[in-house]
């Protein structure tokens, strides 16, 4: 398989890169300040976020991640509870019904 | 006048296009992340298809790659480029996770952002522009190949996976990063030479540029900015 020669390019003026580059900086920040940290943070430095609604997706999605992340928490400290409650105090665990034992049987009258 | 009008239109675009809002949770899906904690001993074929996985919908590491092979046309140095950022990623991948080395996701994703910035200014030649020297394309994507691993090892040490069966999961997942990267270059790569063989290619190449360039920058905010408050 061949390739075709690569087609000349003419090489930037250091000028015009420094220009580009500084355009490039201005869009990723127009777009981090509009719309990419609304949507995703829910961070509104400019409030266009709150208008075109990104805001109010960014607040639910770190709401949403907050709480999973409390859940995995809870969840991960109760298994541990669990599990030290288990090996730590085996009568307990295997006593069948540890209460009902100290309780009179029947009514006294 | 005009000119910088389109270009800084057309940059928007692509990278809005680039930003799908809900993708921005990068790494391994939620699913995934259950299936890694559930699991243990050897599974090669999961993992492989996992890393593959990473690769192919991992936006930050196909921009990163998309600016390798802008210029490399032949499929011999593609492969040679490729070959060295699999290297790099699959290194720190197995030494972060072997000794639970782990950076916050957030600065090594912002370093991953840097790294696209940085290969599309080198394909503009910006350095020897502005400062008269001209990196080691090859040490620089091995380098930056060592960064993006890292990002990886630090994710998946979150997940707890299981230690059992632990080192050859992580190689056979290195080996689907390393398929799913050619699959990913594969169709990048019938693009760029389609691109490549029209006549404006060369008068595209600033804006082209500029445009990933502008999509580093975003990753760069957003993962910086998720240091700030959650890091």
């Amino acid at each position: 398989m061949t390739n075709p020669p690569m087609p000349p390019v003419q090489p930037v003026s250091p000028r015009k890169l420094l220009r580009s580059t500084l355009v490039a900086v201005l869009v990723a920040g127009l777009l981090l300040g509009t719309v990419v940290l609304p949507a995703e943070y829910g961070v509104d430095p400019t409030g266009v976020g709150r208008v075109i609604g990104l805001t109010q997706m960014g607040e639910i999605k770190t709401r949403l991640a907050r709480e999973a992340a409390a859940d995995a928490e809870r969840d991960a400290r109760a298994t541990a509870a669990e599990d030290s409650a288990a090996v730590t105090d085996p009568a307990k665990a295997a006593s069948p019904v540890p209460t009902d034992s100290t309780q009179p049987k029947g009514d006294p009258r | 006048m005009t000119r910088w009008l389109r270009l800084t239109l057309a940059s928007a675009l692509v990278a809005l296009a680039v930003f799908p809002a809900d993708a921005l949770a990068h790494g391994v899906a939620a699913g995934d992340k259950g299936y890694l904690q559930e699991v243990s001993g050897v599974l090669l074929v999961p993992f492989a298809y996992l890393g593959a996985k990473h690769m192919v919908t991992g936006y930050d590491h196909l921009l990163f790659l998309f600016g390798v092979i802008f210029f490399l046309y032949r499929l011999k140095d593609v492969g040679l480029y490729v070959t060295l950022f699999a290297i790099g990623h699959s290194t720190t991948l197995l030494i972060g996770v072997l000794t639970g080395v782990s950076v916050s996701a957030y600065l090594v994703d912002a370093i991953i952002g840097l790294s696209v910035v940085y290969k599309a200014l080198d394909n503009l030649g910006a350095f020897p522009a502005w400062f008269g020297v001209q990196p080691n394309p090859k040490a620089a994507t091995l380098v930056f190949g060592f960064c993006h691993g890292f990002g990886l090892a630090t994710k998946i040490l979150d997940f707890d996976v299981s230690p059992e069966g632990l080192v050859p999961n992580l190689i056979a997942f290195n080996v689907g990063v390393e398929v799913g990267q050619l699959l990913a270059l594969s169709t990048i790569l019938i693009a760029m030479s389609y691109w490549r063989r029209s006549e404006s290619f060369g008068k595209h190449v600033l804006a082209a540029n500029v445009t990933l360039m502008s999509a580093g920058f975003i990753l760069m905010g957003v993962q910086l900015t998720g240091y700030f408050l959650f890091g």
